[in-house]
């Protein structure tokens, strides 16, 4: 029976014809033009102390920190490898995200993996009511304005010969430095000026009578959820599709904004307002609720721009306060030189962490850890650079600029007082050596940190606090006068056939109890910040350019400020920085660059705020 | 001269024909991409211990990447990014594979597929039964069920399973018997696990199908069983379910057609411990006649009996999870009390849907579905349904409806039977901008007896929706659902062997619930959409509660 069976099959096999299947049955749609661009960048430091930064102290112990160390991976998160990965699906929608990957080359080869930018989609249609733009997801860098959101992009005053990780490459390899001396900005990426947002924002354009608006629901940074930690592993095997799976509350923080604005035929005219509800307890009772509504101008005449910002801002039960700032930019025909005159007023009660405006005068118990929605910004009142905001201030800024054949010079002031005495601490950045500084804390956001308690990090950069001694019967007794003057100048010369260029930045600051027209440089100051920064790039080939840098820092303090009880004296700190550098272009979008700075600080006062070593820094770039 | 030039010919004609069958994509991608806000407002009288309001979302992509290694291999895989919103700075991001398949042809005649495949049978065999809280979905909803299918891998009535599958055909070069398919099929359903004694389980089966000048023949298998000493086996699970299925349709009578599948089930619970054996074994069938005309009409009788010890895992089951709860405000009141969950937890919070089935029968809830809650092969069922598959009405109107009027075959916990009714009317009106659905099931379970034995329960669900076009682009849509259960049922609790265990009194006094969203939707393309809706929910039952909710909800499919 059974060979039955099988002779059977056997000749149905054979006899009979084979059906013949269509390989793929349901054939997915397939979409075959993925872009993928991205950067590659191996960093790795080499720091050796000779004198070790002292971490903190507890009694007579002092902890420092190791005298040396290979530091590999850049400090402030950014990766090794990113791969950007957009594509446009069809006319009127595309995506785009970023893969990221790194190893500190630990030897457990594990391989850290994110986003850095996260996931954007967007979707545009058109009505016969106007054309739209619609993203979601997020990271999105947007702006409204300066009051409602934005991040200060300053007056371009800054040194090149810290690299940071998103400097692009260019096929000139000397295009960077070129940029810097004609255009008077290095080319920044979508980040420069934006605020980082995430949810749902649309955008109106050619609306009747002129008018575009932008509208957005989401998350600020101001506004960031607090998040478990999350485990890959498990993760890929259990609750994949929980929406919930990584907040450890569901804590209804967000913000809500937009901007309605109208074209002119002199500018534009336009009306913002943001909204932020940040909660700050378990039960969502308690709340962080401000808002901000602001009207923007920008007014051309052929002699005169008139640029500025008037608005209201409301935190909690705090009453509506005044923001004011308005510029005028004179052209050269009219003053010689062109000015740029700003005249600002921020009403102590005025609050938007998601604006220009640092907080200094508003306690807003956000939490001190930057991932549970800490905005990394200075506080206290702070002695802050040239044309910054920040609320309870009043002040007035000028800038110019002239060229001299070869040698270009800008210049600016601020001078403002605060309106209401506070509190009685201070804050200043660290200018030189500032991102040295706060890669001693890698991975990490302290504040209250340092030999004193006095330091402070944000994002790639440190600043100090300092407590004045102003109060008597338990009320501050003076007033807060700022003044802050920064001088560049910029120079290209030839070497070889080829432009080199030489840049100056000075910046001057005080803080003192009593108006002056000009940076105070005696006693009577508070605080006295003096700073020098001399670089020279010279290209040596069209593919090497050798980089030198030369900082020199100094503060000092007045009796008012913190004493050493063993040397009875204020501060009087003295930072120095010597670099030297090659930057090598290896090939097409692929270059090294080598840092050696030598490093020092010195307190001659404060005796355990002194370190002092050798930091060489090696990147290898390749952008693709 | 001419011999040559016919050869270059024909080299160039080969080889441009061989180039023409290699010129298959290596690697091609494909995908899909989302963006999912909600911000939520819960509100109950009275409560301060809990949350009332949450804020959340994510956006995710999906890459999916076909590999082509030749023209009769492929690989599939779709590789998924995932970013929580409010997680910046690579915070709260987590990778994942969400699909890993090889394909390919052998021998231009056998398909074959390795590691995630869908699959899907008959309703008494491998079926994943539909949605309960559904009759006609609004738009404004279905937008929000395709991204629980998507996510829970619901592709019609399939289950994704982990396995591999071959089919293959046969032409029999015969006029009445034309062709023979088969498809097969094993998959993993469990892996073992010694700390619970657990051992591998696998589900294989497969059909034949007989391809005849009269309609289809099949058979259909399904088996799930243990497999031994994959650990220190105490307990081994064998279940298969045979049946034969037909559609016939004979050339006399061509309005007319026959559908018929009857089968068994054994299911064998070995306990190698006590080294006893238990078996379960029952029958079913289902016939049915089927009557279309001009494309305007189908309409279809069947009768059903379904043996109350029939036993199919692949094919009774349930998607959601009704006890599952939500991590969105799991609980109410300031007793903390867990939060029942309702339709709007159904549709767009993180409620449990089952991936895949196991041996037991899930808890189901007899206020959504009482008469048939594991579809078809619900045991311990008889009774005829009547069905207007479709009835076209000058082209913009559409209806459809049926009727199962079922009762027990052999009681439960009683000698008196249970009787239910299930009705479900259907309509889809389009008419220029506007387009409109209307959807409405009604079940009514009654059975007779000593009050202790009584039960009366009958339920609603009620679907609504309108759409209108603003512009190509451009839609308002409009959504309502309400479901109401008014009576009781003695819910049946199973032991380990699905028999009744104990019967739990559930009692609905009036439970009512309501949700109604209204939102926009912009359609970018064919495959990409975006809705920004506005919804309300309120529930009024043992627990009164209401929610507000904004949803955008972006979906981007590439």
């Amino acid at each position: 029976m059974h060979k039955r069976v099988i002779l059977l099959i056997f000749f149905l096999i054979i006899s009979f014809d084979v059906i013949s299947q269509n390989f793929i049955e349901t054939k997915p749609y397939v979409y075959k033009k993925l872009n993928i661009s991205g950067s590659y960048r191996f960093f790795v430091q080499h720091r050796s102390f000779i004198n070790p930064y002292i971490t903190s102290v507890n009694g007579l112990d002092t902890a420092r920190l190791i005298k040396k160390s290979i530091l590999i991976g850049d400090a402030t998160q950014l990766p090794e490898l990113t791969l950007n990965i957009s594509a446009n699906p069809s006319k009127n929608v595309s995506f785009g995200t970023d893969l990221t990957f790194w190893n500190q080359m630990t030897g457990n080869f594990d391989y850290f993996r994110g986003l850095n930018l996260g996931i954007n989609l967007y979707g545009k249609f058109k009505t016969s009511f106007g054309n739209y733009n619609i993203k979601t997801g997020g990271i999105h860098w947007l702006r409204l304005s300066r009051f409602t959101m934005k991040s200060p992009e300053g007056f371009n005053r800054y040194t090149l010969f810290d690299r940071n990780p998103w400097d692009p490459q260019y096929l000139i390899f000397s295009q960077r430095y070129s940029d810097y001396y004609k255009r008077g900005s290095v080319q920044q990426d979508v980040r420069w000026g934006n605020k980082a947002f995430q949810g749902f924002a649309i955008d109106g354009s050619e609306l009747p009578y002129g008018l575009n608006f932008t509208f957005l629901y989401g998350k600020a940074e101001s506004s960031g959820v607090q998040l478990n930690e999350v485990d890959n592993n498990n993760y890929q095997q259990s609750i994949q599709f929980l929406n919930t799976q990584f907040y450890s509350s569901l804590l209804p923080s967000y913000v809500l904004g937009g901007r309605l604005a109208k074209s002119l035929n002199v500018g534009d005219i336009s009306i913002n307002t943001i909204n932020g509800y940040t909660y700050l307890d378990s039960l969502g009772i308690s709340m962080n609720r401000y808002e901000f509504h602001s009207l923007d101008y920008l007014l051309k005449s052929k002699e005169f721009t008139f640029v500025g910002e008037l608005g209201l801002s409301k935190f909690n039960d705090l009453g509506y306060d005044l923001a004011l700032a308005t510029k005028i930019k004179t052209s050269k025909q009219l003053t010689i030189l062109p000015f740029d005159i700003e005249y600002f007023y921020i009403g102590k009660n005025v609050y938007n962490n998601n604006s220009e405006i640092v907080n200094t005068s508003v306690e807003d118990s956000q939490p001190d850890d930057p991932e549970q929605g800490r905005v990394l910004v200075q506080t206290g009142s702070a002695l802050l650079g040239v044309g910054s905001l920040a609320n309870n201030r009043t002040g007035l800024t000028i800038n110019t600029e002239f060229k001299v054949k070869r040698l270009k010079v800008s210049f600016g002031q601020t001078i403002s007082k605060e309106l209401e005495r506070i509190t009685s601490k201070l804050t200043y950045a660290r200018k030189v050596n500032s991102l040295t500084l706060s890669e001693f804390y890698r991975w990490e956001y302290p504040s209250g940190v340092g030999p004193y308690g006095r330091l402070n990090k944000v994002y790639r950069g440190m600043y100090e606090t300092v407590n004045l001694d102003n109060i008597k019967q338990g009320e501050i007794t003076d007033d807060k006068f700022f003044n802050s003057f920064e001088l560049q100048a910029k120079y290209e010369y030839k070497f070889k056939e080829l432009n080199s260029y030489c840049f100056y930045l000075g910046s001057f600051n005080s803080a003192q109890s009593m108006f002056a027209p000009f940076v105070v440089l005696s006693e009577d100051a508070y605080i006295r910040q003096y700073v020098h920064e001399l670089e020279n790039y010279l290209a040596l080939s069209s593919r090497t350019i050798l980089t030198s840098y030369f900082g020199v820092e100094r503060v000092i303090g007045n009796y008012e400020t913190d004493i050493n009880y063993n040397t009875f004296m204020p501060r009087f700190q003295t930072t120095l920085a010597i670099g030297l550098g090659i930057d090598y272009n290896l090939s097409r979008n692929t270059a090294l660059y080598l840092r050696h700075r030598y490093f020092s600080f010195e307190d001659r006062n404060f005796e355990l705020d002194n370190n002092n070593g050798n930091e060489t820094t090696l990147e290898l770039k390749v952008t693709f | 001269m001419n011999m040559r030039l016919v050869t270059i010919c024909f080299l160039v004609f080969a080889a441009t024909t061989i180039m023409a069958q290699e010129r298959v994509k290596k690697i091609e991608f494909y995908g899909a991409a989302k963006t999912n806000i909600l911000h939520q407002d819960f509100n109950v009288a009275g409560d301060t211990l809990n949350l009332s309001k949450a804020n959340y979302g994510h956006s995710l992509i999906d890459l999916g990447i076909l590999v082509r290694p030749s023209a009769n291999t492929e690989i599939s895989t779709e590789f998924r990014l995932r970013n929580e919103l409010g997680g910046f700075w690579g915070g709260a991001v987590t990778y994942g594979i969400r699909k890993l398949t090889l394909k390919g042809v052998v021998n231009d005649a056998i398909r074959y597929k390795i590691g995630d495949i869908d699959l899907e049978m008959t309703p008494y065999t491998l079926f994943n039964n539909n949605y309960q809280d559904v009759v006609n979905e609004a738009t404004v909803f279905k937008m929000a069920r395709e991204v629980i299918d998507y996510e829970n891998y619901f592709s019609g009535n399939a289950w994704r399973q982990q396995g591999i599958q071959s089919s293959y055909g046969f032409y029999l070069n015969n006029e009445t018997f034309k062709s023979i398919d088969v498809n097969l099929f094993s998959t993993r359903n469990r892996t073992a696990d010694p700390s619970s004694a657990s051992p591998e389980r696998l589900f294989s089966g497969g059909q034949i199908g007989l391809n005849t000048s009269y309609g289809l023949f099949t058979f259909n298998s399904a088996n799930l069983f243990d497999l031994k000493n994959t650990v220190n086996d105490m307990n081994l699970y064998y279940n298969l379910v045979n049946t034969i299925s037909a559609n016939i349709s004979l050339p006399e009578f061509s309005k007319f057609s026959l559908n018929y599948e009857s089968g068994i089930s054994k299911s064998n619970y070995e306990n190698l411990i006590e080294e006893e054996t238990e078996t379960i074994q029952d029958y079913f069938w289902n016939f049915g006649l089927i009557y279309s005309s001009n494309n305007k009409i189908r309409l279809s009788v069947n009768c059903i009996n379904t043996g109350p010890q029939f036993r199919s895992p692949a094919a009774q089951n349930i998607r959601l999870g009704y006890s599952s709860i939500s991590n969105v405000f799991p609980t109410i009141g300031n007793n903390l009390a867990i939060r029942n969950m309702g339709l709007i937890d159904y549709l767009y919070n993180d409620v449990f849907y089952y991936k895949t089935f196991d041996n037991q029968l899930d808890l189901y809830n007899p206020a959504f579905s009482n008469a048939l809650p594991y579809g078809l092969a619900t045991p311990n069922r008889k009774g005829f349904s009547v069905s207007l598959d479709e009835l076209a009405v000058k082209k913009v109107l559409n209806l459809s409806s049926e009727i199962h009027m079922m009762s027990e075959i052999i009681g439960t916990g009683t000698t008196l039977l249970k009787s239910f009714m299930k009705f479900v009317a259907k309509a889809n009106y389009d008419y220029k901008k506007w387009s409109a659905n209307l959807g409405l099931a009604y079940e009514s379970t009654s059975r007779d007896g000593q009050v202790y034995e009584k039960i009366e329960l009958s339920s609603i669900l009620f679907d609504f929706g309108v759409d209108f076009d603003l512009t190509d682009q451009l839609s308002v849509i409009f959504g309502t659902k309400y479901h109401m259960a008014n009576g009781n049922e003695l819910l049946m609790v199973y032991d380990s062997y699905n028999n009744p265990l104990y019967f739990d009194p559930i009692n609905y006094n009036d439970h009512k619930q309501m949700l109604n969203s209204i939102g926009i939707m912009v359609n970018f393309s064919e495959l990409s959409k975006l809705t920004a809706s506005l919804s309300s929910f309120s529930q009024k039952a043992e627990q009164e509660y209401a929610f507000n909710q904004i949803q955008i909800l972006y979906r981007l499919n590439f």
